[in-house]
């Protein structure tokens, strides 16, 4: 008998297909600057073998009448010079495309992954994959040199990296590797009996609940502006030396992000004339749920949390405003409230109204549930931590970038030996808020190195000259 | 790669003014190895 080849799309996943726009396409970036041009010849065959090993990556996406589905493909990935402006639609209903692409451009290579299919770490893992063989393949004499003990150094230090993943489970079907997460981590935990889970819980749980007492009182912020002409996003990307920015948050005694997004909120406070003294800025946050639960899946397994900050209400400093952000952030990671968020993740998967309402009618239905969601919302961030490599492949390796497509301002973060680097995408063309949040680094003696992309027709003009 | 004095950053890629403050940029001629440009110019 065939094996199954398709997966219904899960509940987490439909979100963004519903929310996603010509603007914000639901697809997100990552990047590696390396020593070198890249030769594309190596990317693709580095490209080609990784491709083999994750047959999520396979996958194209089909709608049916009730929903949709990741169908298993058999087409094969072509890695393309970079000429379209980042994070451009990979999803089209009327073609059958793969939901990722590989490029690159003088030193950088780029992977953008459509959300449907996977989050920021399941991507990395096969980012990481792609670049070790790129490394291998580009620089075999460097390999096949070293000494023994090395080779067997390396050999552990890449067995307790990426394949990891795969080694722990053997070898998965399209099925397996395409099925959501959250069913995932049932099944574990039923094999387990470590979790109660409670399924078939009501829809209005797809509502963030934690903004409905707020919405009477509190005036959230929403930053406006003119957008981009074509709906580019403008990027601005920053470098920063982590050893002058880390001493920095751990002044305040929090981590960097939550230093950074106290920076955040105090730069649009700055920079918005229509900022009221005791307006509230919102973040949302996505929280990496690997941490707390096993999974090696590589499909969204992520839950975001929410942190606000309500100006006025005492001295606004930076120490105050980290201290509120970050006894949030704890709370929203204790187990008690981890759990009934990922209860909740679960019951929407076994919700009966994914699987019996029209698809077109559930469409509609999760489009508003997501505007509902946003209207409170000021900002976003990402955090994908620290990256390493094995030690004789870091020096081909000189950065790592992460950015989003974006319906809001928003910053993303990763950091790579001494390198952190911050990418704020907007869909608007003015840079204030991050030239105040440039300010408020440099100001503190931090190095900051910024790239901005031309979009306007002028700048665009400009930038040729 | 230029130097906005008011942002008191390094800005890389083919800008005439600073693109944060709309400032002028010092120039500076030592070069970056990294490749300068965010995103292409299209
Ligand atoms: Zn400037």
């Amino acid at each position: 008998m065939e094996r199954q080849k398709w997966v219904r799309l899960d509940n987490a996943s439909n979100i963004f297909l519903a929310a996603s726009t010509n603007s914000d396409t639901k697809v997100f970036r990552l990047s590696a600057e390396m020593a070198h041009a890249v030769d594309p010849g190596c990317l693709q065959k580095a490209l080609d073998k990784v491709y083999d090993r994750y047959l999520l990556y396979h996958s194209v996406l089909r709608r049916g009448v009730f929903w949709y589905y990741l169908e298993m493909s058999e087409l094969r990935p072509i890695v393309e010079e970079e000429n379209v402006t980042p994070c451009t639609a990979l999803y089209h209903f009327d073609r059958k495309e793969l939901l990722f692409r590989v490029l690159y451009r003088k030193k950088r290579i780029h992977l953008e992954v459509f959300h449907v299919l996977s989050d920021g770490t399941g991507a990395l893992w096969f980012f990481e994959d792609v670049l070790k063989e790129y490394i291998f393949l580009r620089y075999p004499e460097e390999f096949s040199e070293m000494p023994q003990s090395e080779q067997d150094r390396m050999e552990q230090q890449l067995e307790d990296s990426f394949s990891r993943y795969f080694r722990q489970q053997g070898p998965q079907s399209f099925t397996e590797a395409a099925r959501s997460a959250y069913r995932s981590v049932v099944k574990t935990s039923k094999r387990a009996g470590r979790v109660a889970i409670h399924f078939g819980k009501k829809t209005s749980r797809y509502v963030r609940p934690s903004l409905k007492p707020m919405r009477k009182k509190k005036r959230v912020y929403r930053i406006k502006g003119e957008k981009t002409p074509d709906q580019r996003p403008r990027v601005v990307e920053l470098s920063l030396p982590l050893q002058q920015v880390l001493p920095l948050a751990r002044q305040q005694n929090v981590s960097l992000m939550i230093y950074l997004t106290a920076l955040f909120f105090e730069a649009i406070r700055k920079t918005s004339p229509d900022f009221r003294p005791n307006d509230t800025i919102v973040v949302s946050v996505p929280v990496n749920l690997r941490q707390f639960y096993t999974s090696s899946s590589a499909r969204n397994f992520f839950s975001t949390t929410y942190l606000e900050y309500t100006y006025g209400q005492t001295e606004d400093t930076i120490e105050a405003i980290c201290e509120n952000l970050n006894s949030q952030l704890k709370n929203s990671l204790s187990k008690e409230k981890l759990g009934q968020r990922l209860n909740k993740l679960i019951a929407s998967e076994y919700n009966p109204f994914g699987r019996v309402v029209l698809r077109p009618i559930k469409d509609v239905i999760l489009k508003g549930i997501n505007r509902l969601n946003n209207r409170h919302l000021t900002v976003a961030i990402s955090n994908l931590g620290k990256v390493s490599f094995p030690e004789r492949m870091r020096d081909h390796i000189q950065q790592l970038f992460f950015l989003s497509s974006v319906a809001r301002p928003q910053f993303c973060m990763i950091s790579y030996q001494d390198c952190l680097t911050v990418t704020f995408t907007s869909p608007f063309v003015d840079t204030a808020i991050q030239q105040a949040f440039v300010r408020l680094l440099s100001a503190q003696g931090v190095t900051v190195t910024a790239a901005v992309n031309q979009v306007t027709d002028r700048e665009i003009e400009e930038g040729r000259r | 790669m230029n130097h906005c004095p008011y942002c008191q950053a390094d800005i890389e890629g083919n800008w005439q003014q600073c693109p944060l403050c709309k400032g002028s940029l010092e120039k500076r001629t030592d070069k970056k190895a990294s490749d300068p440009v965010v995103t292409p110019k299209y």
